[in-house]
């Protein structure tokens, strides 16, 4: 049972990560503590292929995003489509900066509820590269090889995140009048 | 005074570049925005925590989870023994097979996705992408990576090149071709991979080639055999546009087509 000592320290502090990242996937509470409990309970069952020294995190989050793609494919669901303006064009036009003249004081009038709201919105990929790289604090690196891409695709990917984020706040703040309609 | 990409604002954001001096007042504007997004991101994500009874589900799940797999002694009847050697070869082909499909599924479920984030990174001039107008420029280039004679098409009236790019598919590295077009840039990946093994859901018999489409999220694809090549059309374009695209490089290749 020594094993088992070893894998509730290294894995288990990584719990609220975990939780917080399946939510981030599911955006389902229930459904979360589902993907919770089998990443660990598959973590566990593959700890002898975890190399001890290295990223305990990063490993879990793999084993959780391939759980979520089994997830996927047991219900025959197809991920969300993207919005029709999340077509990328490098470098285009920023219209709503103008909206943004004072981003933290216009991010500070939406509570943290909204701000994941917001986030839920977007793309799976996108969500999830997003939330790994500025919640967790995970590297670009790191990300790339938990979402199996590469590292160009991590920073398009978090790029046309922040942009889509930025225009569904900017649009929320015009719905509740914390900026100007006309913007 | 420089004005910074969205790649290099991400660059900056995790740390990998420092902030230059001399940037003009947009780029200025659009960092302060980017930093204040992801210090409220983190903040409003951070307070998210797993419910205090998840601990303990985990641990007592992990306590009913076996410690490794049990052990089972062979007590097998005097019949099958004699058919053990016999009943283990066809248990391996079983095996085998079921591998193999599992494997090829795998394989094929993964491509379109994968197909589709080399365009998207393509299209965010990531992937070392080399801005070039000149298809000859970006037939050589691509020629260097597969080792093949690639010869690029003169293009419709409506389209034009913008480069090429190197990308990982399937642990190799495969060249792309950038165009862009009235409907969006486009990319002409080329693989070694045959067309058939991508898993695409529909198929066009055209003449003497069949193109094969498919689409993944708001990304279109259409792919054809090309003299032991692949070539893959991806981007917004409807099929139609993409197999026409592929006909002119098809074209290009067989002149004679």
């Amino acid at each position: 049972m020594a094993d088992r000592k070893n894998f509730d320290e290294l894995a288990l502090q990584h719990l609220d990560t975990v939780y917080r990242v399946a939510m981030s996937l599911c955006r389902n509470p229930a459904t979360a503590d589902d993907l919770t409990q089998t990443t660990f309970l598959k973590a566990w069952r593959s700890f002898e292929s975890y190399r001890p020294g290295t990223n305990m995190k990063a490993w879990l989050l793999r084993i959780l995003r391939n759980r979520w793609i089994d997830v996927l494919r047991h219900r025959k669901v197809v991920g969300p489509t993207a919005p029709v303006e999340d077509h990328y064009v490098a470098d285009r036009p920023h219209p709503e900066d103008v909206a943004w003249s004072n981003a933290e004081d216009l991010l500070q009038n939406f509570g943290d509820e909204q701000i994941i709201d917001a986030l839920a919105e977007l793309p799976e990929e996108q969500r999830l590269t997003l939330f790994l790289l500025d919640v967790e604090g995970l590297s670009q690196e790191e990300v790339a090889e938990i979402t199996e891409v590469a590292v160009g695709t991590v920073k398009s990917r978090s790029s046309r995140a922040r942009h889509t984020l930025k225009e569904r706040l900017a649009a929320h703040a015009r719905d509740l009048g914390f900026i100007e309609r006309e913007l | 005074m420089k004005t910074l990409s969205d790649i290099e604002i991400e660059d900056i954001l995790a740390g990998h570049m420092p902030m230059p001096e001399d940037i003009d007042e947009a780029s200025r504007r659009r960092m302060e925005h980017a930093r204040s997004l992801q210090a409220r991101l983190h903040d409003a994500g951070q307070a998210i925590i797993a419910p205090p009874a998840l601990a303990g589900s985990i641990r007592a799940a992990l306590d009913e989870a076996p410690d490794e797999a049990p052990s089972h002694s062979l007590h097998m009847p005097a019949v099958l023994r004699r058919f053990a050697p016999a009943l283990a070869a066809a248990a391996m082909v079983t095996l085998a097979i079921g591998l193999w499909f599992i494997v090829g599924g795998t394989s094929q479920a993964y491509a379109q996705p994968e197909l589709a984030a080399i365009h998207e990174t393509n299209v965010a001039h990531g992937n070392d992408f080399v801005p070039c107008l000149d298809g000859t420029k970006i037939a050589r280039r691509m020629q260097k990576q597969t080792g093949r004679d690639i010869h690029m098409p003169t293009l419709p009236a409506s389209c034009r090149f913008a480069g090429s790019t190197l990308a990982r598919f399937r642990d190799t590295t495969v060249a792309s071709a950038v165009l862009e077009t009235e409907t969006g840039p486009v990319s002409i990946i080329t693989i070694r991979d045959p067309a058939e093994s991508l898993g695409f859901t529909h198929t066009r018999p055209m003449g003497a080639r069949t193109f094969y489409t498919c689409h993944h999220d708001n990304c279109r694809m259409a792919a054809v055999n090309i003299d032991g090549l692949t070539f893959i059309a991806t981007g917004e374009a409807d099929h139609e546009r993409l197999i026409h695209l592929l006909q002119t490089f098809a074209k290009a290749q067989s002149p004679q087509e």
